[in-house]
């Protein structure tokens, strides 16, 4: 856990990176509050808190009595939101970078071709 | 969110010596609440106070709507785990558990009776021949196991090692969620501890600075770091709580930067680090302690 | 789940009861401790005088030794006991039952019970003891700790009262003492002593200015003689209610200095 950012969006972010990788699937229940705050080692209050985000986004959907879930078509929505992300948070660093270093545009892109057969 | 204890304007002094200076603030109910502050900067006396072990020169405390001190339906909810607790006489360890079964309504001999094994406490010896983790542990026994819909712990952890202090806050955290109840602590091992809290209230000489979501304190400071002329012309007249610098290099610590000004920030070169939440503490009382320099200077050569 | 909790109603006769009970958490402080000493001293004692009377073999020795044996200070040290269990009454019991949220007048009401029960208890175990002492002829060897001259009295009820006024007594004046360092340490004690001294002093000046020794001491020689059996507990009374008094008024306000 980072102190230096709020622990309820780090959650939120961890139990997203699972739903990404496949680990916790569609209709898949997500572990209860408590058990969040029990293996993080967190106030339980702020698990509360980052699993309710999902909930406000519609990522994860609560069955009275029963628990959390994973929604339908949730791992889809978060791909599609950090897509979106993606150039503000990886592109443009790496071309303000690159463009420090004196790298080409032309460089960039074999660099990335080359990465991505490796 | 109700408000288990709301203080109002409340001042302790002793002699000449103002420990506590008119503050205000409320304990959020079965909430748990991290006191934060430097040694000496009043948490403890403010805890007797909230107590009832200290009598206050002015201001109110109201616990239930209530005075604590000489209250004993006040007092009946709490359990107060003291840094340096007497014990009578010739107390071995199961007489303290023995007595605090009839001082606490909500006991719980098993709970209290698992967290013995987990800290190792020998039973039969004397309160006196245990070591300083070992009375820590003792003291942390009793208040974990209380069950007091109101528990103070100040500075529970003196002389535990740190796989000690990781089962107090383990055990701490799950029976809390558990058992729901307010809990107060103060501490200075804030990184360590930071992530059990949920309110934070900081303190510095009797006053109370800070009071806010821990969650919403994380993050509202950042470090920028660069050439010493980028940094101050990004900084403008921002408040700056820490500056520091090296040659041609400075480094400060200011707060409330949105998106687009950490843009600008990259933008210009300079490099943001996060604070953690026990820098920011740090910072904020350091900052406190020398307002007449907005700034706390550090020239490094 | 947490509004049942608010809502219960404070049971307050519970914290009292706590503090007395945390008295005898530890039944060696208050019982065994001085029972085991009370026998080892009375077994030692007995010891003592079989030897001697083993070697007094002249009447008038005998006689003697009977009379020197009636100022036995032996039973004594049960008192300075009870002295020192009232001082850290205040140094060590009070710290930690307010910590375990008890009120100073619930600590007050409970300690002023457990001194009660303890001053009952023990002064009836000394007058059954003073019983055996008698009736034994001095436990086989002329032997006097119960019965000492001290202690006065023919008439049972009035050996146990005195007993029990010694007993309180050494409880409340030891507190009253514990308590005024509690909560002014050194300073504190020192000028307790200090008024005490002065309080003397003071009298004794007036009494020689006045030239009131004699009617004083005729006062006291006759206050003495007309209450008879009850006149130990009846001089001891003062010091009970001061030392009760000072511990109530001074705990009232009492803080844990670490």
């Amino acid at each position: 856990m980072d102190e230096s950012r709020p622990i309820f969006v780090q959650i939120a972010e961890q139990i997203e990176n699972d739903i990404i990788a496949g680990t916790l699937a569609e209709e898949a229940q997500v572990p209860s509050t408590n058990e969040f705050a029990a293996f993080f080692r967190i106030n339980p209050a702020t698990a509360g808190r980052g699993v309710g985000l999902l909930v406000d986004a519609g990522i994860l959907y609560k069955k009275r009595g029963i628990g959390m879930f994973v929604s339908p078509g949730a791992q889809s929505a978060i791909v599609e939101r950090r897509r979106e992300a993606f150039r503000d948070e990886f592109v443009r660093p790496l071309v303000d970078e690159a463009a420090k270093l004196g790298i080409s545009t032309t460089q960039l892109a074999d660099m990335i071709r080359t990465e991505k057969q490796a | 969110m109700n408000a288990a204890i709301e203080v109002r304007d409340l001042t302790k002094r002793f002699g000449a010596v103002t420990a506590v200076d008119a503050v205000s603030f409320s304990i959020r109910e079965n909430a748990i609440t991290g006191l934060l502050g430097r040694n000496g900067a009043g948490k403890t006396t403010l805890m007797q106070l909230l107590t009832g072990q200290q009598f206050a020169t002015s201001g109110s405390i109201l616990v239930g709507g209530a005075e604590p001190a000489e209250n004993a339906a006040a007092l009946e909810r709490m359990c107060f785990v003291r840094e340096a607790q007497r014990y009578p006489e010739d107390f071995r360890v199961q007489h303290v558990l023995r007595s605090a079964r009839w001082f606490f309504p909500e006991w719980d001999a098993a709970f209290a009776q698992t967290l013995v094994t987990d800290f190792r406490l020998p039973l039969t010896r004397r309160v006196k021949k245990l070591s300083r983790g070992q009375l820590s542990a003792v003291g942390i026994v009793v208040g974990l196991a209380s069950r007091a819909p109101i528990t103070f712990f100040d500075e529970p952890y003196l002389g535990l090692d740190a796989v000690a202090r990781q089962i107090f806050y383990d055990r701490l955290l799950a029976d809390y969620a558990e058992h729901p109840r307010t809990v107060v602590l103060s501490t200075h091992l804030i990184d360590e501890v930071g992530a059990l809290l949920e309110r934070a209230i900081v303190i510095d000489d009797g006053r109370v600075l800070l009071d806010d979501d821990v969650d919403a304190l994380r993050g509202t400071l950042t470090t920028v770091t660069g050439g010493v002329a980028a940094v101050d012309a990004f900084v403008g007249g921002r408040r700056v709580l820490h500056r520091q610098s090296v040659g041609s290099f400075a480094s400060v610590t200011v707060g409330g930067l949105d998106d687009a000004a950490r843009a600008d920030a990259v933008r210009a070169g300079l490099e943001l680090a996060p604070v953690s939440l026990q820098q920011l503490v740090v910072r904020t009382t350091t900052s406190a302690a020398d307002p007449s320099a907005s700034t706390g200077t550090e020239e490094l050569e | 789940m947490s509004t049942a909790l608010a809502a219960r109603p404070a049971r307050t006769a519970s914290k009292t009861l706590a503090v007395a009970r945390a008295y005898f958490a530890n039944p060696w402080t208050t019982i065994a401790t001085p029972l085991v000493v009370l026998a080892a001293v009375l077994l030692l004692n007995i010891t003592i005088w079989a030897i001697i009377s083993a070697n007094l073999h002249d009447a008038g020795d005998r006689a003697d030794f009977r009379d020197g044996v009636q100022w036995s200070g032996a039973s004594s040290w049960m008192f300075v006991y009870m002295f020192v269990l009232a001082v850290q009454a205040i140094t060590a019991q009070l710290p930690f039952a307010l910590s375990y949220g008890a009120t100073r007048r619930q600590f007050l009401a409970a300690t002023g019970i457990v001194y009660l029960v303890l001053s009952v208890g023990y002064a009836t175990l000394y007058t059954l003891l003073a019983l055996v002492e008698r009736v034994s002829n001095g436990w086989g060897f002329s032997g006097r700790m119960f019965t000492a001259v001290y202690f006065g009295a023919d008439s049972w009820v009035a050996r146990w009262l005195t007993f029990f006024a010694l007993l309180l007594a050494c409880f409340l004046v030891g507190s009253a003492f514990a308590a005024v360092y509690q909560r002014w340490r050194r300073t504190g004690l020192l000028l307790a002593f200090a008024v005490v001294a002065a309080l003397v002093v003071g009298g004794a000046a007036l009494l020689t200015l006045t030239e009131g020794w004699v009617a004083f001491g005729a006062g006291i020689a006759s206050a003495w003689t007309s209450a008879g059996d009850l006149a130990l507990p009846l001089f001891t009374t003062p010091f009970v209610v001061v030392g009760g008094l000072v511990t109530w008024l001074v705990v009232r306000r009492a803080t844990i200095t670490t």
